[in-house]
């Protein structure tokens, strides 16, 4: 085993890696921002070093200084999260120049299926089915062009992509151009390459994923499949596992060709393949391999019991795996919901700020993974997700009562949180039958659907109304302590409400 | 005591008699209690049971509630009294500006000068946590003057633009 790994990521996943290595009884080592100097995985890990300013770009992307520290920390292995330098064959390219075990695939693997273009090539192959698309390298007028040859509606995607960024759905031919440039502005931004490509977009889909494990002495398992159709803007937000549209044989059969599809490019450690599946005609097709840990990983080891990240660690140290097919046998129901710092009364706007209180729920069934704490500070530079909520349930209905159970539990001060969104999709009848699929968060017309109940905004001004009383009336205290009994009390609650900032 | 409270378009007189609490004139049983630490109240509400998370900010309480949040705006009737004298207009009548709700980096502006827009329109996209966020119309108007240009960043709360 591994004598000290680094963890070249921040927030929640930082932690949930730490945690694992820590449970392996692995020393760990932090890197971290300017910004990021009080945050939890700094504070959990055994050591830990800074490594620029806030700027992704000048810390947590530069590859130099965390291959710096590793040499400087001693460590032999490097486990990357996920975003950031996970799917990155160059970092994982320099790890092994360095000596350093990179706990993820081998570089040539993540290359290949990172070029998503290339990962198309190379899985239709091995017989994995795909959505019609764009080959590599096109202009935009050539993009245009394809686009009429497949059809409309298209998808535009990030040939680099990934979380959503640089995709964009294009309903009708006009609106192709402006798309095209906002997708590659921010494919630049989010992965420094501007090139995107077009695929067919099939309505009415479901998202489904497979997560597999793939150890370097030649065995590849599948975890089952996960559910993630619950996107806005192409990021999942609620994700779970099993699918209500998967039956027993699918999954089996879904499993085998992401299996093929991991054993086209001689995939070793924890990987996940995405296909789109039209549940009109049960047809599944491969969209792209995730060749990392997933945030919502979680889900799959709710239902299936296996830690994947200490698997992960396991399996980079060159053991064997220690399940077979077979072992692997689903049991209950298992929901995520990502908890991001945005206004989900107002398009979803980034909320930034300053935690000033935080209650996380527990429970039976409940695991918060979070990179939370009171006095966190929530900047621009980073992803709006702040936490991820798991629940697990005997059955989907009691997963469903547990999470809503769950959500009313949490209580996250100074900054506004998809909370209340992912309340009302728990309340929603298509959500609960299961009927939904990657269009639903458009259909719901989430600034229209978002409507608070009239009943709490009462209850509310209640409650800001004796609040502000109870002020008054210690105003009146202090006042009445005082010798000069004439004083104009109300100068007084206006004094203390000068003292705190209110006036 | 009277008091005014605001959330959103719609405001509530609370009448705070004692023990006694009347919302637009009709009595509620109503316990408020702290739960020991400080923002976090108990709160009865004819006798249904709420946790609350109470936090003072400038001219307001932002509460939280079963993961809602709700920014609401008190008056006493002598701060109303008081306020209804000095109140005065940032703008002329029927103009509103368009503010930043967060920092970030104007993308593009979708409107120009002169421009009918309807409500919910997007009128200015802002890039922060590395992702596009559209800058959406409150009401429907016509754009008077643009205030940013792409490439340009701004503050929370900075002018984009206003419309009449």
């Amino acid at each position: 085993m591994f004598k000290k790994v680094l963890v070249a990521n921040r927030g929640e996943i930082a932690v949930r890696v730490l945690r694992a290595c820590e449970e392996r009884g692995i020393p760990t080592v932090a890197v971290f921002s300017e910004v990021d100097r009080s945050a939890l995985h700094v504070r959990y890990a055994d050591e830990a070093y800074c490594i620029g300013p806030a700027p992704s770009r000048d810390s947590y992307l530069r590859i130099d200084k965390i291959i710096d520290v590793a040499r400087k920390a001693g460590v032999d292995a490097i486990h990357p999260g996920y975003g950031f330098l996970s799917e990155n064959a160059a970092f994982a390219a320099a790890c092994a120049d360095a000596g350093i075990t990179f706990i993820g695939p081998p570089p040539d693997a993540i290359e290949r299926m990172g070029d998503k273009v290339v990962a198309r090539q190379t899985v239709a192959r091995h017989g994995v089915p795909l959505v019609p698309g764009s080959p590599p390298g096109l202009r935009d007028e050539e993009l245009i062009a394809f686009a009429k040859t497949i059809g409309f509606p298209v998808m535009i995607k990030a040939s680099a992509g990934g979380g959503g960024k640089g995709m964009r759905a294009v309903q009708e031919p006009e609106q192709l151009p402006d798309m095209l440039a906002a997708a590659r502005r921010e494919a630049a931004s989010a992965f420094g390459n501007d090139e995107v490509y077009i695929e067919k977009l099939i309505p009415n889909a479901r998202h489904i994923e497979i997560q597999i494990l793939a150890d370097s002495h030649g065995n590849i398992i599948h975890l089952g499949e996960r559910e993630c159709s619950i996107q806005r803007r192409h990021q999942k937000l609620i994700e779970e596992a099993p699918s209500v549209a998967v039956e027993e044989n699918l999954r089996q059969e879904m499993g085998r060709v992401a299996i093929a599809a991991a054993e086209a490019v001689n995939y070793v450690n924890a990987g996940t393949v995405e296909f789109l599946f039209d549940s009109r005609d049960n047809r599944y097709y491969f969209l792209e391999m995730n060749t990392r840990l997933q945030v919502e990983h979680p889900v799959t080891e709710f239902v299936t019991g296996i830690d994947i990240v200490k698997e992960q660690i396991a399996i980079a140290a060159g053991r064997r795996m220690r399940y077979r097919q077979e072992d692997i046998t689903p049991k209950g129901w298992a929901i995520e919901c990502r908890i991001t710092a945005e206004d989900p009364f107002n398009n979803f706007l980034p909320s930034t700020g300053t935690v000033t209180f935080l209650q996380e729920p527990t429970g039976p069934g409940v695991r918060v993974e979070s990179a939370l704490y009171r006095g966190f500070e929530v900047t621009l530079y980073y992803d709006p997700m702040v936490a991820k909520l798991v629940v697990w349930g005997e059955t989907r209905a009691e997963a469903i009562l547990r999470m809503r159970r769950a959500l009313n539990e949490y209580r996250i001060g100074g900054i506004k949180t998809s909370i209340p969104f992912h309340q009302s999709i728990m309340d929603n009848t298509e959500f609960i039958w299961g009927t939904f699929d990657t269009g639903f968060l458009d259909r719901l017309r989430l600034n229209r659907e978002m409507r608070r109940a009239k009943e709490y905004e009462k209850i509310a001004a209640v409650a800001a109304a004796l609040v502000a009383h109870e002020e008054g009336r210690k105003a009146v205290h202090i006042g009445n302590a005082q010798a000069d009994s004439r004083r104009n009390l109300w100068k007084q609650a206006g004094r203390i409400r000068a003292v705190r900032g209110l006036w | 005591m009277k008091y005014y409270a605001r959330v959103g378009q719609t405001e509530y007189e609370i009448e705070i008699d004692g023990d006694a609490v009347y919302v637009d004139g009709e009595r509620l049983e109503v316990d408020l209690r702290q739960s020991g630490v400080p923002e976090l109240y108990s709160m009865l509400f004819n006798a249904r049971s709420y946790e609350l998370l109470i936090e003072p900010e400038r001219f307001n309480y932002r509460i939280s509630l079963r993961g809602e949040h709700f920014d609401v705006q008190v008056e006493d009737e002598r701060t109303r009294r008081l306020n209804a004298g000095r109140k005065t207009l940032a703008l002329p009548e029927g103009e509103l500006a368009v503010t930043a709700p967060i920092p970030g980096l104007v993308v593009k502006v979708l409107v120009a000068p002169g421009d009918a827009i309807e409500e919910e329109q997007p009128l200015v996209i802002l890039e922060a946590m590395k992702m596009e966020n559209e800058i959406r119309a409150v009401r429907s108007g016509v754009v008077k003057k643009v205030e940013v240009a792409p490439g340009q960043r701004v503050e929370q709360n900075g002018l984009l633009l206003t419309l009449e």
